[in-house]
């Protein structure tokens, strides 16, 4: 990893197109604004990497026999489940 | 062109479907194109098959087939690549975890799939942890009281 130290307001440019700038710093947390082409996704690490591996999870899990979980659906559209959320 | 999926076997897709994916999507980041596929018996749900790697496949759903109200928050960064105005209709998929058990499927509601179906355009929109990545479609009665 390459380790540059910036101060506030000064910046780092990868390629010739990605630019990091230090925004603001408020003791030990720092804000970057980062400048990229749209293309290119920008995440926290922790969240790209839950998404990853909840995408990775969904894809192993395929193939599956989906009209099971149609008729589920369509006996779902009329109120007979509840769905519910888990982070 | 022709295609040698894992899921359907060897098949045939319309060039004209391609939707491209310009970052692809995370755990998946080389796959820039994919298919909508949907065999009548299985809607609403449909597939989400990868062109560039025909060994992936996401089942997919509108999330409107089992939550009446989930109108995912779209900034300006997340419509742009997309090429889509502010309220602009785009198609909204979640993608989900199949399992043998019903009360086991999931969907993910915290990273949706958009698709800007006139400019062929997709990309998964990260929305924030205050939504659900593992949403249960179908759980058991009386899951709730267990305090799983």
């Amino acid at each position: 990893m390459l380790i540059l130290t910036r101060h506030l307001n000064e910046k780092i440019i990868i390629g010739d197109n990605i630019e990091i700038t230090v925004v603001d710093i408020q003791g030990d947390q720092v804000s970057l604004g980062i400048k990229a082409p749209k293309e290119i996704s920008i995440h926290r690490k922790e969240i790209y990497e839950a998404i990853q591996a909840e995408n990775r999870q969904a894809a192993q899990s395929v193939p599956g026999n989906l009209s099971r979980i149609s008729q589920l659906l369509k006996r779902g559209q009329n109120g007979e489940n509840g769905g519910e959320g888990e982070r | 062109m022709k295609l040698q999926t894992a899921c359907f076997g060897n098949i045939e897709i319309d060039p004209a479907g391609i939707i491209h994916f310009p970052g692809g999507v995370p755990g998946f980041e080389d796959c820039r194109r994919f298919v909508l596929l949907q065999r009548p018996e299985e809607a609403p749900v449909a597939w989400l098959q990868g062109v560039d790697d025909p060994d992936l496949a996401f089942a997919v759903v509108e999330p409107c087939h089992f939550l009446a109200d989930y109108h995912p928050p779209l900034s300006p960064a997340d419509l742009e690549p997309l090429k889509l105005a502010a309220g602009e209709e785009a198609l909204v998929l979640t993608i989900l975890v199949l399992a043998p058990e019903p009360e086991r499927i999931t969907a993910n509601l915290q990273a949706p799939v958009i698709i800007n179906r006139e400019e062929k355009l997709g990309a998964q929109v990260y929305l924030g942890e205050e939504w659900p990545r593992k949403y249960y479609l179908f759980p058991r009665q009386g899951r709730k009281a267990a305090g799983t």
